[in-house]
């Protein structure tokens, strides 16, 4: 008797158990099946030029989730965009894709699928290198890199276009002239946005701070939260974060401070806190690409754009920020596009105390990309080592 | 650092030790019960967007407590069915728990429309005390700025201690998690008892992982917790399954929590990565110095019958 009801309740555990786990199988894969549905919808809207597209399939490769609020969000809105512009194009993405293997599956799936354009939206050269190798028929996109192949293009923003504003914004609304701003991983690109950040901030505020702490994590709400913490313990009252979530948003709400984003509009979340944010439109590149390969006129090589090629947009300003100050960013802005304005003109010096540009010296917008290896004048911190 | 960064480092810890000593002190309590779980990083996501839900639905944090510790308790079931029931290896059973609380936490902030990635925070967490008390220099926010959860785990701490120490319930529970052929003949249910401890875990762990998200992180994202359950379960071992002594650890790895960044900001250069193993490697040293020495170990060891399945039949 005891052996029989013993043995009744293990079925059922178990039979509990395969419920959950069949529940939890579903629900991984359901959300990435939707999401490349709706998007083929949404191309119906561009169907009046009567020139159809329906024989050309783009895929997006994403490094986090469409939802991230941040990068990769930014990317698909410039891939609808990109879509809705050439009636019954095949576009569809994937998501959280790390680079190394699973990368490297993801292009060679997406190649096997059909595609003739895949757009990697990460540092994901050297997984996608022999795919695109053994494929030369398609073309592929990549943020950053170098690598030269015949159908391959990198393309990569001109942020510190954008990140002066931003600069301009902290310097004037700082009381402590203390800004915090974190930082993912120490390379050019970002190195270039911080300093353009500072020079922006020390225009307004010369007394201005700006501390740099390096996470190494492109996105960690739990360590974003440490840091932002960190940060506004030691005095900051502005805080200009790079990719990563609303959790520095949270923390200055909380302390009274303001936050500056990094390529999206979260002017709604915490209104009160929210002071600035450039934003990156990829879709005119993906745009001129799509069109050089039906043209067949498809260039390889780096691409780099900012304010002047319509890459760089902004966000709108918060409450806190004044019209002198707004009244500055548009010189600035119009400086840039005009070829008036350079904020890289010498003499600059680093934090260290050595002059980096000398005075009547620049840094050309071509070579931009492969600047810095140094923090300008202003910027307590210093690049990692390794 | 000035007094000022010290002052706030301090009461920052003190928050961030508050989701880790939730769970640790439900770990505690499944383990005197001689259930390993150690599924407590997948129970604090699945707690964590389950309270973060239900603060956007209700406005409430006593509601978002709840519906993350309920979560908690649902997915600490899973595995008393498992490791009481079934009796499989509790090891691999709190390792799927893991993996199955993350993916079900992605799944139920990515379902739904709006998700909950990228949604505003719906809980207020206020202090409970009034200003004039927050106001006092250096102890006002060290001591009276918190909100009323932090005090609700000094409440816990003393509560689990004396419902272990003396309470017949508690001489019950770890005479099961000690030897359970013993407590059985004695006439406690082994299983009921094991279910309930269990249960208490999930439940620490799921109300951990909903204040976490409520009052500190404030957005859901994957993966939110980043790594707390296993400071957790390192935790339980360190303090030798007594809550006192997890409160005071999890003080000190609250304290590590920003510990990088302050002293990145203060100039001195220690790797983030080097502090964020200290908790691991003190478990390890406290393993080591306990089963070094005999007097010690009695004193400071695991539950005798711990990770062990107990059968009537094969007694």
């Amino acid at each position: 008797m005891n052996r029989q009801r013993l043995s009744t309740s293990r079925l059922l555990a178990s039979l509990l158990f395969v419920l959950a786990l069949v529940a939890a199988a579903c629900g991984g894969s359901d959300p990435a099946d939707e999401s490349a549905e709706e998007t083929t919808d949404d191309a119906a809207t561009a169907e009046e030029s009567g020139e159809d597209f329906s024989d050309f399939k783009v895929v997006m490769i994403l490094d986090g989730s469409a939802e991230d609020g941040g990068w990769n969000t930014t990317h698909l809105r410039s891939g609808l965009k990109m879509e809705a512009n050439f009636p019954g194009i095949d576009f569809s993405y994937v998501e959280e894709i790390e680079p190394g293997q699973p990368a490297t599956n993801a292009f060679q799936d997406a190649v096997d699928a059909g595609a003739d354009l895949v757009i990697g939206t990460t540092f994901y050269q050297f997984d996608m290198i022999d795919v695109a190798a053994e494929n030369p028929d398609t073309y592929f996109l990549t943020w950053a890199g170098f690598e030269d192949q015949p159908n391959v293009g990198h393309f990569t923003q001109a942020t510190e276009d954008g990140r002066y504003m931003d600069g301009i914004v902290a310097g004037s609304l700082t009381e402590s002239n203390i800004i915090g701003y974190p930082v993912g991983f120490p390379f050019e690109e970002v190195n270039r946005a911080l300093n353009a950040f500072t020079l922006g901030a020390k225009e307004v505020n010369p007394d201005v701070e700006v501390r740099a702490v390096y996470l190494n994590t492109w996105f960690d709400p739990a360590i974003e939260q440490q840091a932002a913490e960190a940060l506004a313990n030691a005095g900051a009252d502005v805080i200009a974060h790079e990719v990563g979530s609303q959790v520095y948003a949270t923390v200055m709400a909380e302390r009274g401070g303001y936050v500056i984003g990094y390529t999206n509009d979260w002017s709604d979340f915490e209104p009160e806190a929210w002071a600035s944010s450039f934003l990156i439109d990829w879709s005119t590149y993906y745009i001129q690409q799509v069109e050089a390969i039906i043209a067949g006129e498809f260039e390889p090589g780096i691409s780099y754009g900012g304010l002047a090629e319509g890459w760089i947009e902004f966000a709108p300003y918060g409450p806190a920020v004044t019209d002198e100050t707004l009244a500055l960013i548009d010189e600035r802005k119009q400086g840039i596009i005009d070829g008036t304005f350079d904020m890289f003109e010498g003499p600059i010096y680093d934090n260290q105390g050595n002059l980096v540009i000398a005075e009547g010296e620049t840094i050309d917008f071509a070579d931009r990309n492969a600047c810095c290896q140094w923090l300008v004048e202003g910027i307590v911190g210093e690049i990692p080592s390794s | 650092m000035n007094d000022t960064v010290l002052v706030l480092s301090i009461a920052s810890a003190i928050v961030a030790a508050t989701p880790i000593l939730f769970a640790a002190i439900g770990e505690i309590i499944t383990n005197r019960s001689g259930v390993m779980n150690l599924g407590v990083e997948g129970m604090m996501l699945v707690g964590a967007v389950v309270g973060f839900w239900a603060g956007n639905e209700t406005g409430s944090l006593t509601m978002a407590l709840l519906a993350g510790g309920l979560a908690g308790v649902l997915l600490a079931l899973v595995h008393a069915v498992l490791a009481v029931t079934l009796r499989v290896d509790q090891t691999v059973s709190g390792l799927s728990l893991v993996i199955v609380g993350g993916g079900l936490s992605s799944y139920i902030g990515t379902s739904g429309d709006p998700g909950l990635l990228s949604a505003p925070n719906g809980v207020e967490v206020d202090p409970l005390l009034p200003a004039a008390l927050r106001d006092l220099p250096a102890i006002g926010p060290i001591f009276f700025g918190h909100d009323v959860v932090v005090y609700l785990g000094v409440v816990v701490v003393i509560g689990s201690t004396f419902l272990l120490q003396r309470t017949s319930a508690g001489l019950s529970l770890r005479a099961v998690g000690e030897d359970p052929a013993a407590a059985d003949a004695a006439g406690i249910s082994v299983v009921q008892m094991r279910y309930l401890a269990t249960a208490i875990g999930g439940l620490g762990a799921g109300i951990g992982g909903a204040y976490l998200i409520v009052a500190i992180v404030g957005t859901w994202q994957n993966g939110l917790t980043a790594g707390i359950g296993w400071i957790a379960v390192a935790l339980v071992i360190l303090s030798g399954w007594r809550p006192w002594l997890a409160l005071v650890g999890a003080l000190a790895f609250g304290g590590l929590n920003g510990l990088g960044f302050t002293l990145q900001l203060a100039q001195i250069d220690v790797p983030s990565d080097f502090l964020k193993m200290m908790p691991f490697v003190a478990a390890y040293l406290v393993v080591s110095i306990v089963s070094g020495n005999p007097a010690r170990a009695r004193k400071l060891a695991a539950p005798a019958a711990l990770a062990q399945p107990y059968s009537r039949e094969n007694r």
